[in-house]
């Protein structure tokens, strides 16, 4: 294309990487991890702080690729996708070209991180799909069976941003998704590049506080499957070790 | 002003015309002269048979034609009115009747379409288009009125916004009573948003039309369509047009592109926009959303121009006008061999349309260049002529 744009106006060279996050009273968990960690291979992040009660706004702010920074006085955790609009309009305030929807603790797989580049810069596609992996009891190995297989289906994180596109969420009180509805109308690339998940590594004690606080959100199953909160408990669930994959770009 | 007489051309003698239309046609003989090509005609309709065409005082006469294998023989009489009163498209129907059916829609005084996908259709194409369905009467009242005063020569286009306006609110009761029945996830909700939409850009209410188009985006999306980038989202670049937002109609179709031909006309509108041709642009995004009406409504002006008069001749040949764009003459960067056999395919259908038959057949011959497979132009004649023939027969179903 004589503008140097590529199908449909589509930018495939020299794109931004913009992460964008929302958390809640994360400062003891990974947090600082997973800030360090993005800011190796994202050029800006935008963060929402849902009414934190511990130093997590402090925290964020301190790393300078955090661009933009908005804190709630008051929780919107009982109206998800009412956060999860407010996160993506700070995001497009930040005029990204495409934006990385990430957990306070999930971490891209090197080899993934070395990919990334590749996957913006083209014009054929406009969403991003990867496996990510429920690492269980440690960071050393994930959790695979009847309930826990995350993994096994694409999971879309990665989206070009298309100004002036319509964007939508679900009104879902919880367990929304991360980014609008509306992308999967769009052409998507699904990969096998892998996230890890740090979410259910902590100890037993942290997965049982976990699920008690699901059971009193959701006690009737409404948001998410009875099943799959009592596998929680599982005493003895099927751990995989986990073989990371080096990036190859480098 | 004394009644004229009115000839009708059924779709397969008079008991191939749907009894809603019937009894209503029956009832136009108590008032005027009423014949039909139907060896089944009910008294006191006259039967006429296709000799005695020749016979009939066409500047009198007002010509209800309901099947597309008509055209050749009923445009060269030159009716005083002629009314396309068409049933829906059979459903992969030959691309022979799709042609004559386009074509007789544009030479056409008035459309009476028997479906709402085509009513839509050629409301795109052209203005006095009404739609007679048999599924609302307040709605067929409107077309059975416009019918009669067109026939009585009083001007019937205030009828088109009174039925457009209550095709639209009738859409907008459904899509309510289905919302409180909390029924939004079936019985064509999501269609029933997509239609209410295309009404209300049709009345001119571009705000509300695209709430209504995105509404029914997000809600095909939930429900797991497949293409609804192409078929649906895409015309938010119309509506966006219509709203004086061309750059963004322009962005808006470059999302939705899909292949190599789309690709290249999202490049195109994005140069013609660069370069501040921006008629062009707006043109053919309206062709790009099949809204050839408005298309031609903005190239006619700037037919000087050899890129905008290469767009209207596409544009006319798409609606039907063949004799429009044969009058502006074959586009220059038509070089091809196949291109010249094209235009000279177009020449013949319009010689045929003008009733210069003998000359219609030389074009198709010239057209052919004695290959066989490329004497489409006389296949098509000969199988209207055959179809025709058959349309007049009660006892007897037309293919």
């Amino acid at each position: 294309m004589a503008n140097g744009l590529g199908k449909g106006g589509r930018k495939k060279t020299g794109n931004k990487l913009t992460a964008m996050m929302q958390v809640r009273n994360e400062a003891g968990r990974y947090l600082e991890a997973a800030l360090a960690d993005l800011s190796g291979f994202v050029d800006e992040i935008v963060i929402v702080d849902d009414a934190s009660t511990d130093d997590t706004p402090e925290l964020a702010a301190s790393f300078e690729k955090v661009v933009k920074l908005v804190r709630n006085k008051e929780s919107l955790f009982h109206k998800e996708w009412l956060l999860r609009e407010l996160l993506w309009r700070a995001a497009e305030e930040t005029s990204p070209d495409w934006l990385l929807a990430v957990d306070a603790d999930e971490f891209y797989e090197d080899y993934t991180k070395g990919a990334l580049r590749e996957l913006i810069n083209q014009d054929e596609y406009d969403t991003v799909s990867f496996r990510m992996y429920d690492f269980w009891d440690s960071v050393t190995h994930y959790r695979e069976d009847e309930w826990w297989n995350l993994h096994q289906r694409p999971m879309m994180t990665l989206v070009r941003y298309l100004p002036g596109y319509h964007y939508a969420y679900p009104k879902r009180a919880h367990h929304a998704t991360r980014l609008p509805f509306t992308y999967s109308a769009l052409p998507g690339l699904d990969t096998e590049l892998r996230i890890k998940h740090f979410g259910w590594a902590g100890s037993a004690e942290e997965r049982r506080a976990k699920y008690d606080r699901y059971m009193k959100l959701d006690p009737q199953g409404q948001w998410g499957s009875l099943g799959h909160y009592a596998s929680i408990l599982e005493p003895n669930p099927r751990l995989i070790r986990w073989q990371e994959r080096e990036r190859h770009d480098e | 002003m004394a009644a004229q007489p009115i000839v009708i051309f059924p779709n397969g003698g008079w008991k191939g015309i749907p009894p809603f239309q019937q009894g209503w046609l029956e009832g136009f003989a108590q008032k005027r002269k009423l014949l039909a090509l139907a060896d089944d005609a009910p008294d006191p309709i006259e039967q006429l048979s296709l000799e005695q065409l020749g016979t009939v005082e066409w500047s009198n006469v007002s010509a209800i034609v309901m099947h597309p294998a008509w055209v050749h023989i009923v445009v060269p009489l030159k009716p005083r009115c002629l009314i396309a009163m068409l049933p829906a498209p059979e459903q992969a129907e030959e691309e022979i009747w799709t042609k004559c059916r386009s074509w007789l829609c544009a030479y056409s005084t008035l459309v009476v379409a028997g479906s709402e996908a085509l009513y839509l259709e050629q409301s795109f194409r052209r203005g006095s288009v009404f739609l007679m369905d048999g599924l609302d009467e307040t709605s067929d009242l409107f077309a059975r009125q416009a019918v009669e005063w067109h026939i009585d020569g009083f001007e019937s286009d205030t009828l088109i916004r009174l039925q457009q306006r209550h095709r639209a609110n009738w859409r907008n009761e459904l899509l309510q009573k289905q919302e409180q029945a909390a029924d939004a996830s079936s019985n064509g909700y999501a269609d029933g948003l997509f239609y209410h939409s295309i009404y209300r850009y049709l009345t001119g209410e571009a705000d509300f039309a695209r709430r209504q188009l995105l509404a029914a985006f997000e809600q095909m999306l939930l429900e797991g369509r497949a293409n609804t980038l192409q078929n649906v989202y895409r015309f938010l670049s119309a509506i966006e047009l219509e709203q004086g937002r061309l750059p963004e109609a322009v962005r808006t179709y470059g999302y939705t592109a899909h292949g190599e031909t789309e690709w290249r006309d999202a490049e195109q509108l994005t140069d013609w926009l660069a370069s501040g041709k921006r008629e062009l642009a707006k043109a053919q995004l309206y062709r790009l959303n099949d809204d050839y009406r408005k298309a031609a409504a903005v190239l006619e002006p700037l037919a000087d121009d050899p890129e905008a008069k290469t767009l209207l001749i596409a544009t006319y040949i798409q609606m039907g006008r063949l004799q429009s764009a044969l009058a502006l003459g074959e586009p220059g960067h038509w070089q091809s061999a196949g291109d010249h056999r094209q235009w000279q395919h177009l020449k013949g259908m319009t010689l045929l349309l003008e009733g210069k038959r003998h000359d219609a057949i030389h074009s198709f011959m010239t057209a052919g260049e004695n290959r066989q497979e490329e004497l489409n132009g006389m296949i098509e004649l000969a199988v209207m002529d055959g179809v025709s023939r058959e349309l007049t027969r009660g006892n007897k179903e037309a293919h």
